[in-house]
């Protein structure tokens, strides 16, 4: 996959699209399972979330928030249209609940961003996307098995955008601002 | 569900009532919708914003957990508690959830850690960024619209 590269962008032009970027993927071996189902959704999932972020166009008003909202809101609905196999339109932003038959609002509840299954229906990997530059915490991996009632050997793959202050002053170039860093996305993708 | 905000605080409020009347002092179009009490809230909470339904998960947690998880951080003091809420690709959860945790923060007398951006921010500034957040709904709704006019349109 591709690394973080070290040409410098062209200057922000302020209402600019830049769309036309294209964020790197890179994969951590660790994130990769040596299961050929499990790893070929990886890829393509990660692939989407650039896309997903690709489609985000650069405004100068975007906050982080705003930008993390709204690459949740393009990933969920690209994944729900492409039709992955072992994803199902309700493996997306899926309930799930220690009560049995509860849903909505209730007590030990937790939503995952996208699960795969395997040919009779049970969950061989859980995905989560961060957009923040927080990425998971133990506990709540530890959450997600126990909520989605999986083993800890289902394993738990991050999907993290990468940008801004992320990305080391030596990565983006010295002379680049925060600003500039946004125009350089890239997905990390990690097993934990 | 991965965007998070953490309200730091070392002592908890009582009740949902107290969280809902800090919510309306501040005059945030928040209602907290569950029958659920406070000290049990481990999950996805229903709340409507603006009279639109939505929810986050809600999880309180043990701050001297999360603070030796997150040791890379400077929390600045030593807190007791976390409120812990979580959200995905919904357009008004994350405004709702902002609002919700900056007044329960100002009410408990805490701060937050917005993971968006890593860092402590005050009650002050999250209620600002969910504010900032409800003006920007019409804006994430007319990109969605397109996304989706593009998926529909794709082979």
């Amino acid at each position: 996959m591709g690394s973080v590269t070290d040409e410098q962008p062209d200057p922000v032009r302020p209402g600019a699209q830049y769309a036309q970027n294209t964020t790197q993927v890179v994969i951590d071996p660790r994130a990769l399972t040596g299961i050929a189902r499990i790893d070929e959704i990886t890829k393509a999932l990660a692939e989407t979330l650039a896309r997903a972020v690709d489609t985000v166009e650069y405004l100068p008003t975007l906050t982080p928030r705003l930008y993390g909202t709204l690459v949740h809101l393009a990933f969920a609905n690209m994944v729900r249209f492409q039709r992955l196999p072992g994803i199902g339109f309700w493996d997306v932003e899926t309930t799930f609940s220690l009560e049995p038959g509860a849903h909505y609002g209730s007590k030990d509840s937790i939503r995952t961003d996208v699960v795969l299954r395997n040919e009779v229906g049970d969950i061989i990997a859980i995905y989560d996307v961060k957009t923040g530059n927080q990425g998971l915490r133990p506990g709540r991996v530890n959450e997600l098995r126990a909520n989605a009632q999986v083993s800890p050997s289902v394993p738990v793959i991050e999907l993290h955008v990468l940008h801004g202050v992320r990305l080391t002053r030596e990565q983006i170039g010295p002379s680049l601002g925060t600003r500039q860093a946004w125009l350089l996305p890239q997905i990390n993708v990690s097993g934990v | 569900m991965s965007m998070e905000l953490y309200v730091l605080s070392d002592r908890r409020l009582k009740s949902i009532a107290d969280w809902q009347a800090a919510i309306s002092a501040e005059g945030f179009p928040v209602s907290l919708t569950t029958g659920v009490p406070l000290e049990e809230l481990n999950g996805i909470f229903p709340v409507q914003l603006g009279g639109q339904l939505t929810d986050f998960e809600c999880v309180h947690w043990r701050g001297p957990e999360v603070m030796a998880e997150m040791a890379d951080v400077d929390f600045g003091h030593p807190w007791v508690h976390v409120l812990a809420l979580r959200w995905g690709a919904d357009l008004y959860a994350g405004p709702a959830a902002y609002m919700a945790a900056a007044a329960y923060a100002k009410a408990a007398g805490g701060v937050l850690f917005d993971c968006e951006e890593g860092k402590i921010i005050t009650p002050k500034q999250a209620a600002r960024i969910g504010r900032e957040l409800e003006q920007a709904i019409p804006e994430a709704q007319a990109f969605l619209r397109r996304l989706m006019e593009k998926l529909k349109h794709q082979p």
